[in-house]
């Protein structure tokens, strides 16, 4: 279970990773054709845009895994030690919530925008770019399931922030 | 309604639920508390909050910035730092102070000059007999100057929400950064004769000249940046792209010192940083999107005008209210969130957007520096290895140069746009 999980983390990183390249090379391309070819790629700004959607959930995503969300931590960390774990449930519980919205309710939008296409490219249905909002929504309620099933059987809490070097 | 949004998000934030989950969180319970728009509105408005082409400066300054930590670029950006300032009393932290004003002039963002600094400055100024809570405390503070020395992220974010000029954003924080980085400078020799800090080996002109060379690549990038926006090739966008590109060409091909698979690792950690800042940016806009559907910029021009029509008292409380906004979110969020909810009265009031922008954005600065959300000191604490507050207390002062240049811009406009007119006219 533990490696599926860890497999599956490894997964959502290298896509996101991906979508990075994907966006830098995108503009380099951008500004290639518009500067040096001097024809504008008619669909550049529209995709460029769509990858930093697709990279800030996805990453998202694997940051909820892996406690890097920035929280304001002060008060909590005031807690005793049983207080502090039941706001960690809460605080798991309330991003649970929001992942249900975005899966439940972006599913029902890209249900009611079958025939919507991109502006650049016609071949292009909205629906598939936003499909990125259902699906993160729900991969992070997969994550916030693992962790509060760790949380609850006690085992090392998942949120703790790792101050690995350099972060 | 307003005061259920504040209450939740300041309820949900103490209790460490992430902010970025925090803001849409409060605008999922008015939004259903109200029920006058379908929930489906939060993931578009999501989506929308974070597809804005200005905001691709973001990803690309963080990955632009990291390639060039990794690529020994910014190596030589110190040394050529120290063969200038190092001999100086407290030579070593002048270096930091002008090697984090280099770094301004090639990145956007504070966080990746913090942390190319910090690891090579933090251990040698220990080595030296600096207190690392003063050695952290420089480098943070320090590294705020990015973006008031432009290009900066978040210049690039305002003026985008303001409809204003990038490049006359950028042209306004040259003056200021430099006098920040003069007073820092000033700040380090007057603590180093005090507390008698070392000085570093005396000037010498063959080692600049050989920092100068070595270093000849690196001060090329900035060359890249400014000849890509005033040529007109790039917007002051995708010219993060390009100093990407630049920065991995040198490390690669020019320097040796990076390799594909370092470019691999620095990808993955610079896309990592961007989610967790573009997730509250997106989600800050859902928050905005619902405060200026209630008509909360109207009412608060309105209220604010009732109460006084005196420019610069009403400054003053916009700063106050920025310094509040700083100290628990990133500064791109609070660009998004509060600037479009002000913009009403800055134009009521005949202030320049430039003028305003730019106080926006070193105010901001100063939230980089202040607990809890504090992206630069929290980076920098890490390096050095302690507590934020210990490096908070102990940059306290530096901190303070930061708050006197927001005020100094604030109510000395000519600090920032004598140079836009010396350069536009008008």
């Amino acid at each position: 279970m533990r490696k599926l999980y860890e497999a599956f983390l490894k997964v959502v990183e290298t896509f996101t990773a991906l979508l990075a390249v994907a966006m830098f090379l995108v503009v380099i391309v951008g500004v290639i054709f518009r500067y040096v070819l001097d024809s504008s790629l008619s669909w550049y700004d529209e995709f460029a845009e769509f990858i930093l959607v697709w990279l800030t959930m996805y990453g998202s995503v694997l940051a909820l895994a892996r406690g890097k969300h920035i929280g304001f931590e002060a008060i909590v960390e005031l807690f005793p030690a049983k207080l502090r774990r039941m706001t960690e449930i809460f605080s798991m519980l309330c991003v649970l919530g929001f992942s249900g919205v975005m899966l439940v309710f972006g599913w029902i939008l890209i249900r009611a925008m079958p025939l919507e296409c991109c502006v650049s490219i016609p071949a292009v249905k909205m629906n598939w770019i936003y499909s990125v909002m259902p699906i993160t929504g729900g991969l992070m309620l997969i994550i916030c399931l693992v962790k509060l099933a760790a949380l609850f059987t006690g085992g090392s809490s998942p949120s703790a922030k790792g101050l690995e070097e350099g972060q | 309604m307003g005061w259920v949004v504040l209450g939740s998000v300041i309820a949900l934030a103490a209790l460490n639920v992430p902010i970025g989950f925090t803001l849409a969180i409060a605008t999922i319970v008015v939004v259903v508390l109200q029920g006058t728009a379908p929930l489906e509105a939060i993931p578009l408005m999501i989506f929308g909050g974070a597809s804005k082409f200005p905001l691709l400066a973001i990803p690309l300054f963080i990955l632009a910035g990291g390639l060039m930590t990794s690529s020994g670029i910014s190596n030589r950006l110190i040394n050529l730092a120290s063969a200038l300032v190092g001999f100086i009393r407290g030579g070593l932290a002048m270096v930091t102070v002008v090697a984090s004003m280099f770094f301004g002039e090639i990145s956007g963002s504070a966080v990746a000059g913090a942390a190319a600094i910090g690891k090579v400055v933090i251990p040698e100024m220990e080595k030296k007999g600096y207190p690392k809570g003063f050695s952290a405390g420089v480098v943070s503070n320090a590294s705020t100057l990015a973006i008031i020395i432009p290009p900066s992220i978040p210049m690039i974010i305002y003026a985008a929400m303001a409809d204003t000029s990038v490049v006359k954003m950028f042209v306004a924080g040259v003056v200021p950064g430099l006098i920040g980085g003069g007073l820092m400078m000033l700040l380090s020799y007057y603590f180093a004769r005090t507390r008698g800090y070392p000085k570093e080996a005396a000037f010498s002109l063959r080692v600049l000249l050989r920092a100068l060379r070595d270093g000849f690549w690196a001060l090329m990038i900035p060359v890249v940046i400014w000849g890509g926006i005033f040529g007109g090739i790039a917007t002051a966008t995708e010219v993060g792209g390009v100093a990407a590109l630049a920065a991995i060409i040198i490390g690669v091909f020019i320097y040796r010192e990076l390799t594909w698979k370092q470019v691999w690792e620095t990808i993955k950690e610079s896309s990592l940083q961007t989610a967790v800042i573009m997730l509250i940016v997106a989600t800050s806009a859902v928050l905005g999107w619902y405060l200026t559907n209630e008509g909360i910029p109207q009412q608060l021009a309105r209220g604010m005008l009732n109460l006084t029509n005196n420019r610069y008292l009403i400054l003053l409380l916009l700063n106050v209210a920025f310094l509040l906004a700083g100290c628990f979110l990133h500064s791109a969020a609070a660009i998004i969130l509060i600037v479009p909810i002000v913009l009403p009265l800055i134009r009521e009031l005949g202030i320049d957007p430039i003028h305003f922008g730019l106080m926006v954005t070193i105010n901001l600065g100063i939230g980089q520096q202040t607990p809890p959300v504090a992206t630069v000191l929290i980076t920098t604490s890490a390096i050095a290895n302690l507590s934020m507050w210990e490096v908070f207390r102990t940059g306290i002062f530096y901190t303070l140069v930061i708050v006197l240049l927001t005020l100094l811009v604030t109510y000395v406009p000519d600090t920032g746009l004598w140079l836009v007119h010396a350069v536009y006219g008008g």
